[in-house]
């Protein structure tokens, strides 16, 4: 059964923008001062301050939350896994060293626990999708791509939306992963080798490997 | 094949990848997000506690390392499995061979002598045990000696009397 939510086509232009910085998830360049600040709610996290826990999350939730979602196709599945990954990284706080950002060691809590959770779920695989913003309706890469007589651009936007997700859901968890973390949120290779703990030349093939299958799958869509 | 030219070749794919972007969950999602999991942490579960092996393993790094070596290859999980399961049998077949034989009770045959000295039965059961080598076995420690009862049956015995004190029996 496939549960799909069409577009939205409500928001002020500024609510958008954030949105779709939310949505793709993309990470902001962590500067000297940010990582200090974020080293000093962690230490206060480790004393069992909440409060300290709870910025930690409102820092990363949106991150966290979009590559699980890509990673899943299903909203309620990602708001749950991300949820769990955060209460997880609450209870092994104290082994945190800070070899690495707290970012990267709680996303890969994350990503561990929906690579298991797509592992037991296996093909049984529900989507639940988010709207698109309305942004989408005006991105000209996305317009290019649809037919310009199409009366219900949002439509064909939707249609697309799916056969998208139903394409990525057919890669692998590890090529989806690098797909997602590359072509929807950006991420430099090297960035990815590190949070998947893999050199930059097993990311680069599984990203050739990747995009090799998915244009596969979307041929009629690419022409 | 460079990057570049690798990009290049999927140019039309990144343009439709761009789709997910646009893909934002339900407004106001992100205001209760970090409420809930600092809700769920205070209701019991930021209590330390390992669920399942997923848990022993990302809280262990070294034995992460080796999950992660292992997982997805069926080869190299079967050959650790063998080896692990070799080092087991091995570990079985050196210890049966090499662990002391269980030692009796009574291995001193002189302090049973002693024994029987002093007590007739304990002496004498005791002397069966060590004889029949094995003094675990009940079985073993009994047969072929005499039995408790055999003494209690000789002793001599005395009616007992319930009246109490005061009152004269009866005859019928």
């Amino acid at each position: 059964m496939i549960s799909i939510l069409l577009v939205s086509t409500t928001g002020s232009e500024p609510e958008q923008e954030a949105k779709t910085a939310v949505s793709s998830g993309t990470p902001r360049p962590a500067t000297t001062t940010n990582r200090a600040e974020e080293d000093a709610f962690v230490a206060r996290a480790q004393q069992g301050d909440l409060a300290a826990y709870d910025e930690l999350v409102r820092r990363y939730q949106e991150r966290i939350y979009a590559t699980l979602y890509h990673m899943t196709s299903n909203h309620e599945d990602a708001n749950d896994l991300a949820q769990e990954a955060f209460i997880k990284g609450y209870q092994a706080l104290k082994s945190f060293k800070g070899g690495s950002s707290f970012y990267t060691w709680v996303y890969r809590i994350a990503v561990n626990k929906t690579l298991n959770f797509l592992k037991s779920r296996k093909n049984r695989s529900m989507m639940s999708l988010n709207d698109l913003d309305f942004d989408a309706e005006k991105d000209p890469d996305l317009v290019a791509l649809i037919s310009d007589k199409t009366p219900r651009r949002d439509a064909a936007l939707a249609e697309l939306q799916k056969k998208l997700n139903e394409a990525m859901l057919k890669l692998s968890e590890q090529h989806r992963l690098v797909v997602t973390l590359h072509d929807v949120q950006g991420l430099a290779h090297e960035e990815i080798a590190e949070l998947m703990e893999c050199n930059v030349g097993t990311v680069r093939s599984r990203l050739f490997y990747a995009r090799q299958q998915l244009q596969g799958y979307l041929a009629d869509y690419l022409k | 094949m460079s990057a570049e030219n690798q990009d290049q070749d999927f140019e039309k794919l990144q343009q439709l990848l761009k789709l997910k972007r646009h893909e934002s969950p339900p407004p106001r999602f992100f205001n209760d997000f970090s409420f809930q999991v600092t809700a769920r942490i205070r209701a019991g579960e930021g209590v330390r506690k390992i669920e399942d092996f997923e848990d022993v393993v990302s809280q262990a790094p070294w034995l992460h390392r080796i999950w992660k070596a292992i997982e997805g290859k069926p080869a190299v999980s079967g050959f650790f499995a063998a080896a692990v399961c070799g080092l087991l049998i091995a570990g079985i077949f050196v210890v049966d061979n090499t662990a002391p034989k269980m030692p009796t009770l009574v291995t001193n045959q002189p302090e049973v002598s002693t024994a029987s000295a002093d007590d007739g039965v304990s002496g004498s059961l005791l002397a069966g045990a060590s004889q029949s080598g094995n003094s675990l076995s009940p079985a073993a420690v009994l047969s072929g000696s005499p039995s408790l009862f055999t003494n209690v049956l000789a002793m001599p015995t005395v009616p007992v009397n319930f009246t109490p004190h005061g009152l004269m029996a009866t005859p019928r």
